[in-house]
């Protein structure tokens, strides 16, 4: 068994006009979510590499050459338990947000945030932005939605479902037929999808999971 | 008035570079995907809206790409006009 833990601390800022947001309990809410979706169980396989001993202290030859020094791979399967960590705090503007950090910011319903809920501003980055109009259902836990899926973008998840974006990658696309079948309320349907719903899409599979760990180890999160 | 070859090739790739830096890519973080200068005749958004009825504007703009086209010849011709008469008065 493994244990992974993810942290995130986050400055949280409300950037609207009238700033009624309370956001001590925003962020009260924020980490009850992403404990509910990212803190999961799951098994994996992992690779390992065994050059000249295996786990007996005998040594391996290929097969073939004969030779001692060949890398060998073995596979095992691992459950892991995923524990997640928040830390806030509140800021007045952008510039108090470090480097460490990601950035929740809340905007006005206007411009390109008019009728959106809120977008990641980029795959991997560390600043979302929220719509203030529907703040107050993530808060009174209508929407579960909202915030685990514009973070998954920043901890670099895709959409499952979506194909008519240009920037594409495979690995996060479900077929159809699968996207019912294998996981039909996770986070990262797109918003057009009929699987997003504000209160039940709240699910991470653990293949997201060692994407995120691997974008980690890849040096793609915590992007500016 | 007959077209020249320079000016009218200087327009095109301002017009192309105007293209270029006004693209936006952010659909896949629920942002909005952009091309076309100055309309966007290419919108695309994988985030979630309120009202539905803005999706409907989403993919490809016959409209606002021959608009674009529109105004790329108008900048054309506009463009060569001031290069003649820059040429004529610098004789």
């Amino acid at each position: 068994m493994t244990s992974l833990g993810l942290k995130l601390k986050v400055a949280i800022l409300d950037r609207t006009k009238d700033k009624v947001t309370n956001l001590f309990r925003l962020a009260s809410v924020m980490e009850t979510q992403l404990k509910r979706s990212y803190q999961i169980s799951y098994q994996t396989y992992i690779n390992f590499p065994i050059s000249k001993f295996n786990n007996h202290n005998r040594i391996i030859n290929s097969g073939l050459d004969g030779f001692a020094y060949k890398t060998f791979f073995s596979t095992i399967k691992k459950t892991v338990n995923v524990s997640f960590f928040m830390k806030y705090r509140i800021v007045r503007n952008p510039d108090q947000k470090m480097n460490n950090e990601h950035l929740i910011q809340i905007m006005d319903n206007i411009g390109e945030m008019k009728n959106l809920y809120g977008f990641a501003h980029n795959i991997g980055g560390s600043t979302v932005s929220l719509n203030v109009s529907y703040v107050n259902n993530i808060i009174q836990g209508l929407d579960n939605n909202t915030i685990p899926h514009e973070l998954g973008h920043t901890f670099s998840l895709l959409h499952v479902d979506d194909q008519s974006t240009l920037r594409s990658d495979s690995r996060q696309y479900w077929t159809h037929a699968k996207q019912n079948t294998k996981d039909s309320t996770n986070i990262m349907f797109s918003g057009g999808s009929k699987y997003n719903t504000d209160l039940t899409s709240t699910t991470v599979v653990g293949d997201q999971i060692n994407l995120l760990i691997n974008a980690y180890r890849n040096g793609k999160l915590n992007l500016n | 008035m007959k077209l020249k070859l320079i000016p009218t090739i200087i327009m095109l790739l301002i017009f192309a570079l105007l293209t270029a830096i006004s693209y936006q890519d952010n659909a896949a973080s629920d942002g909005f995907t952009k091309i076309g200068f100055p309309f966007n005749f290419y919108l695309y958004s994988g985030g979630k809206f309120s009202n539905p009825s803005i999706t409907s504007d989403f993919g490809f703009s016959t409209k606002y790409f021959i608009a674009d086209l529109f105004i790329l010849i108008l900048v054309i011709v506009i463009g060569n006009i001031v290069v003649n008469k820059w040429r004529e008065t610098n004789k």
